[in-house]
């Protein structure tokens, strides 16, 4: 697809000048005035209890306090894909953090302190606090009601047990394939739970009007499902419940689905007229929301002689914490994904989503494609060596080809992870000779990572929008598709400006608020300029096709002889004859009356043609729209003595489909990959028997800029996405994907050791390091 | 209760804080100016960046009361009237921000940088901004950002 | 709450420190302070903001010492180092602290009282044999750093008594010194462990941070290189003593294991940097 005069452009955000002023709002600035009441949350101390009794007497007397609610007051289940946990604890609570009450309060101070004053009598219960153990466990149950849980109708717990979801994946024959293969490599992999850290901490306020209606300003990823979820829970019409997200701090995942908006509204419901807010302290947010889920992979894979994938099996345990109502969908994807983006004709997958007295893993960036390519990447190299053969020519060989069999059976249809293995190499110079190392006791290392990833969601997940020409000609786009940052109002506005032919600069996509703009799903998934794209580009047209009529009579020239460009309407033959948009934007007064009215455009998009899987044995069609490939080489540096790495360098490209706006399109590779870089080095959540050790910035570090690698990018359209619009696929997640492993593989070639557990901490390094050279050691000493 | 007089983005204040609010709390909750933000309250992430008397701190660290006779300038007090200070424009112009959080105090960070170093090297940004963290845009188009307008002279702010 | 208070002078934080007793905390930079109230690990109700006390924001050199008030910021004194490449080892450790952000606001007698095992001035101040100033009631006294800190988070201070100044005696032309520490993440994070290294004629002083309750000096590291010079051999055997010396803890920033590792490859990377600097005409 060729670029046009707004797709394929770095346009200017849309945001950036709210966002450089100062000017942007997130929830926590919005002023509320006199009616503002502070909101705090009384949180578990317990990894596992019963709540005997709570006690909320002395909390209510300190002066300032307003409301005060527990989980009694809201008992009603909700989740997502499954619903299994309560707005606040109930009788038990099954991770530190959990919410037990919330207090309002005139002050935050007079709210504290109010908690501090509660008296909740907990019985300390044995926990859970691995998933492979928990899987197991029968005598230990965290969910004895697992059974009654209303779900989704592809999520498959087991009740009496602790897994949530179990998904099994069953093709071809695995022992024949293990039998014929001339190298097999099993190991077990680990990942850790790590929190998203996006810089706004969660913040919601609630205001339950005179009149009976509730509004809820809230930074949320998913203004829709949480108006769902609130609306069932607590038994509101849609009509009496609406949803404002102003712009929103960063997401990741970790902001999808209801996270802490729910525990303001039984408070604010109790104190009509105010506005209850509740902005999460940083170590909240550690303790209290979404994490990504821990995981634990056995990996067993093997190659024929020549090098192609023969077999895999893989057991993966996901730690999905106390709820799994959403954790239980990443489970399913890392499942039916868990071949990695390789041909394998023989492929038997256990994957389970485990509960466990850790925090409630959630969606996070990949959800679920960088844990398990964490273990699959680092195979593929072992192969590779085993084989003696080139880890990049090894992957090529195996590489998921257009019309290749999916693990899931059904074909791969514009898989082009070939283009971008090839992009890679040419740009890195693959195989070429090692850089020196920057000093003595310094080893220079490569390695390479492949990726693929599809949006993981329901079957039906819709996105819709509304397009509104205004009297002068410019353009405004109502959508519920939420900018956390990717830039969706601007790729938004690019998709519409396309297609209706107006400047870029006229047309302005509005932030949500569930009382006007159309549904959507969610912002999740890198499926925003694929679906509310496509939406977008329906309302587009439909607002077209308005214009044109309209103008075919002011002109007297059939529509399809028109064209619109830069805001003028003319025939195509005779350009000079232009209408400006403006002049017909509300119809046109012709000598005859009026014609045509104010343009609205409409637009509503599902994807077609997307299919379930069998519950035995994983095998479908299509679950998915489309998958995007990539593949990441990292060049790093070991220090020896420290074992602290250094990423000198990523080069990385991604196959799209086409780029609505590069910059936008690079800015979210460079975020991804240094997230990633976090997720490799840094980052863990460090949980003993369910309490934690860090949860803070003090001792949970992300990367800063000292850390930023140099970054080679490059984007490839080869296989526009048929389905969307302008060819689009999604890229954001898929960016932190191989990070992980292209710098592990990138160790290994550095210095000789394997490290299968994340995170790559110099500690960790130099141990490996440290044991690898007592071996040798060993070795040269006996005879 | 103490009375503090200080000038905020030039324009004159006078406060009478409780002991442990924090700058922070004042300018966000009193003064309406809700461009520094909140993202830890313990110095370790950068978001409520300001200049104090010409020099960045985390104003999430300095009690009000402590205040009298300073100048304080946050993201409010740059640009003008006749448009955006020359670093907000680069930020504009080479993607230095997603979804922003982070943006008024890498901006103040950069303004600071520069105005005690014109032209300093890619390493010097880097290290400069290094108690900012931005989780969204790798600091690979902020450490530009900085350096294009280093690299064009002196700024307009 | 607390009550805020702004003393002129040290006669009136003392007698202010004497009134309050445990109840009051001197406030200088607030970056430690600060922090621990917002966690609740202290709950003073009253706090004396030093930085109003007039002539502590100095910085005094002689011809013997340089002295630097306890309401000096890191920053300030980073700048005013810059001048002495003798204190080098200093400026090293002060620049390694936290953030621009709370370099200017973070004061070196806040650091030093604050009494942080991974402290990063600390093992600077030793090698420098840096003496503490204290006012009290009963006037003033000298402490040397290594005795002034006793332990986590407590210090040789009395009721009453405040840190006014720290005096870094002048060292004998030539002298040289390094710091080095290794923390998780390059920037913005505490050390896992530390060490200060500094050559002064033929004497030599060694301080490890982040390694025991308090910085411990390797002296028969100290004594060997004096006998025998730097070289690649005294360095690594240096080295081998400051692990022996090293008494870590292992908690979630590393293990006690990798602490005396790091020791060990720090003292012997700063020796070598010394020696490096040393040969350059
Ligand atoms: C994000 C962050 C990162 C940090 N990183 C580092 C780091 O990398 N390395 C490091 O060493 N430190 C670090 N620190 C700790 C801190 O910044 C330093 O210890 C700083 O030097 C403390 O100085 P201050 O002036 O802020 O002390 P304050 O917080 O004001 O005081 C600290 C303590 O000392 C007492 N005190 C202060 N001055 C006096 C005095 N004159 N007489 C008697 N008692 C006094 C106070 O009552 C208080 O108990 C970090 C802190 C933060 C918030
Ligand atoms: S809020 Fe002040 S540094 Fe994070
Ligand atoms: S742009 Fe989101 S934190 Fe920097």
């Amino acid at each position: 697809m060729a670029d046009g005069k707004a797709i394929g452009r770095s346009v200017p955000r849309q945001d950036a000048v709210d966002k450089v002023t100062g000017a942007a709002q997130f929830v926590d600035d919005i002023q509320f005035g006199p009616t503002l009441l502070h909101a705090k949350i009384l949180r578990s101390p317990h990894p596992h209890a019963r709540i005997v009794a709570i006690d909320t007497a002395a909390a209510m007397a300190v002066p300032g306090v307003r409301a005060i609610v527990t989980g009694k007051d809201c008992p009603q289940y909700l989740g997502l894909y499954l619903a299994d946990r309560t707005v606040y604890a109930v009788d038990r609570v099954r991770f530190v953090g959990e919410p037990v009450a919330g207090v309002a309060a005139d002050s935050a101070a007079a709210a504290t302190e109010a908690i501090g004053k509660i008296v909740v009598a907990y019985e300390p219960l044995p926990g859970i606090f691995d998933p492979v153990a928990g899987a197991g466990n029968k005598d230990v149950l965290l969910h004895e009601n697992l059974g009654t849980y209303r779900c989704a109708p592809f999520i498959y717990p087991v009740p009496g047990t602790n897994i949530a979801n179990r998904f099994r994946l069953r093709k071809g024959d695995t022992d024949k394939g293990f039998a014929a293969a001339a190298a097999v490599v099993e190991n077990t992999y680990t990942v850790p739970h790590i929190q998203h850290s996006q810089l706004e901490p969660h913040a919601a306020a609630a205001n339950f009007d005179r009149a009976g209606k509730l509004t809820l300003w809230s930074s949320s990823q998913s203004p829709n499902a949480v108006r769902k979820l609130i609306a069932t829970a607590f038994g509101l019409p849609m009509t009496k419940l609406r949803v404002i997200t102003p712009y929103v701090g960063g997401g990741f995942g970790g902001k999808a689905g209801l996270t802490c908006e729910a525990l303001v509204v039984p408070l604010a419901l109790r104190l009509p007229g105010h506005h209850v807010k509740l902005t999460l302290t940083r170590e909240e947010v550690f303790r209290g929301t979404f994490v990504r889920q821990g995981l634990v992979a056995r990996l067993k894979t093997g190659a024929g002689g020549d090098g192609r994938l023969a077999a895999m099996e893989a057991e993966l345990f996901w730690d999905g914490g106390a709820y799994a109502e959403y954790g239980v969908n990443i489970a399913r994807s890392g499942g039916y994904c868990s071949s990695g983006p390789y041909e394998i004709p023989n492929i038997k997958t256990d994957s389970c989503c485990v509960y466990t007295n850790h925090p409630v893993g959630g969606p996070m960036r990949g959800f679920g494609m960088p844990e398990i390519h964490w273990g699959i990447e680092q195979q593929m190299d072992m192969l590779a060596e085993k084989l003696g053969l080139d880890p990049l020519a090894f992957r090529r060989l195996n590489a998921l080809r257009d019309g290749s069999p999916a693990a899931f059976g059904g074909p791969m249809s514009g898989a082009t992870l070939v283009d971008t293995i090839d992009a890679v190499a040419a740009r890195c110079g693959w195989g070429g000779p090692k850089p020196p190392a920057s000093g003595a006791r310094k080893a220079r290392g490569r390695g390479l990572a492949c990726m693929f990833k599809a949006p993981s969601m329901p079957p039906d997940a819709q996105s819709s929008a509304v397009l509104k020409l205004n009297e002068d000609g410019t353009v405004h786009i109502l959508t519920t598709a939420m900018e956390i940052g990717q830039g969706s109002l601007t790729a938004l506005a690019q998709i519409a400006a396309e297609e209706l032919g107006v400047p870029v600069a006229d047309v302005v996509v509005t932030l949500p608020d569930t009382d006007y703009t159309p549904y959507e799903w969610q912002t999740v998934a890198s499926r925003i300029s694929y679906s509310a794209g496509n939406a977008v580009l329906a309302a587009a047209r439909d607002a077209k096709a308005q214009l044109l009529a309209v103008a075919a009579q002011v002109l007297a020239v059939p529509a399809t002889e028109l064209a619109i460009e830069d805001g003028r309407i003319f025939p195509r033959t005779d350009p000079a004859r232009a209408l400006a948009v403006s002049a017909i934007a509300m119809g046109c007064l012709l000598p005859g009356g009026a014609i045509g009215g104010p343009v609205v455009g409409r637009g509503a998009f599902v994807p077609a043609g997307i299919t379930g899987l069998d519950r035995e044995t994983g095998q479908g069609e299509r679950p998915a729209p489309f998958w995007t490939y990539g593949t990441q080489v990292a060049d790093v540096e070991v220090d020896l003595r420290t074992g602290a790495i250094t990423v000198l360098k990523v080069t990385a490209a991604y196959e799209v489909g086409k780029v609505i706006n590069p910059a936008l399109a690079i800015g979210q590779v460079q975020g991804g990959i240094v997230q990633g870089l976090g997720a490799a080095l840094y980052e863990r959540l460090a949980l003993a028997e369910g309490k934690y050790l860090n949860s803070d910035f003090v001792d949970y570090k992300i990367p800063t800029a000292t850390d930023t690698p140099q970054m080679d990018i490059v984007l490839l359209e080869t296989s526009p996405q048929a389905d969307g619009p302008f060819g689009v696929k999604g890229i954001a997640e898929p960016t932190m994907v191989p990070t992980a492993p292209a710098i592990a593989n990138a160790v290994y070639d550095a210095i000789g050791v394997r490290i299968r557990d994340l995170p790559l901490s110099a500690e960790k390094v130099l141990a490996a390091l440290k044991s690898k050279q007592a071996g040798e050691k060993f070795v040269r000493r006996a005879p | 209760m103490k009375t503090v007089t200080l000038t905020v983005n030039n324009r004159p204040h006078t406060l009478t804080p409780s002991p442990e609010r924090t700058l922070l709390d004042v300018l966000r909750e009193d003064l309406g100016l809700t461009g520094a933000k909140r993202g830890c309250d313990a110095g370790e992430c950068g978001a409520c960046t300001v200049l104090l008397n010409g020099k960045p701190v985390n104003s999430c660290l300095v009690l009000a009361v402590e205040l009298s006779g300073a100048a304080v300038v946050t993201i409010e007090g740059l640009g003008g009237p006749d448009g955006l200070d020359r670093l907000q424009q680069s930020f504009i112009d080479n993607f230095a921000l997603q979804c922003g959080y982070c943006t008024p105090g890498m901006i103040l960070m950069g303004k600071a940088l520069l105005m005690q170093n014109p032209h300093p090297t890619e390493a010097e940004v880097k290290e400069f901004i290094s108690g900012n963290l931005c989780r969204c845009t790798g600091y690979e188009n902020i450490v530009k950002a900085i350096m294009a307008v280093a690299g064009g002279g002196e700024g307009n702010g | 709450m607390f009550a805020y208070h702004e003393p002129q002078s040290l006669a009136e934080v003392t007698s202010l420190l004497t009134a309050y007793g445990e109840s009051a905390r001197i406030l200088a930079g607030g970056t430690d302070l600060l922090v621990q109230m917002r966690k609740g690990r202290q709950q003073p109700h009253h706090l004396l903001n030093i930085k109003t006390v007039s002539g502590l924001e100095q910085i005094a050199a002689t011809e013997d010492s340089v002295e630097i008030g306890a309401a000096v910021t890191l920053g300030e004194g980073e700048r005013f180092l810059a001048a002495y490449p003798e204190y080098g080892v200093l400026r090293q450790a002060m620049h390694s602290v936290a953030s621009v952000q709370i370099r200017h606001r973070a004061t070196l007698a806040g650091n030093l009282c604050n009494a942080s095992p991974a402290a990063d001035t600390v093992p600077a101040l030793v090698v420098l044999g840096a003496k503490i100033k204290i006012h009290g009631a009963r006037g003033d006294r000298l402490v040397p750093v290594e005795r002034f800190i006793t332990g986590p988070g407590r210090t040789v201070l009395l009721t009453g008594e405040v840190v006014s100044a720290v005096v870094l005696p002048r060292p004998e032309s030539g002298s040289r010194g390094v710091y080095l520490r290794k923390a998780r993440r390059p920037s913005l994070d505490l050390a896992t462990a530390s060490a200060a290294v500094f050559a002064a004629g033929g004497a030599w002083r060694i301080a490890l941070g982040a390694v025991a309750p308090t910085v411990v000096r390797v002296r028969e590291a100290e004594r060997l290189l004096a006998r025998e010079g730097l070289s690649a051999a005294t360095a690594a055997e240096a080295a081998r003593l400051a692990r022996a010396e090293a008494k870590p803890i292992t908690d979630v920033r590393g293990t006690a294991e990798y602490r005396r590792e790091l020791v060990a490859a720090l003292v012997e990377q700063a020796l070598l940097a010394l020696g490096e600097e040393g040969a350059r005409p």
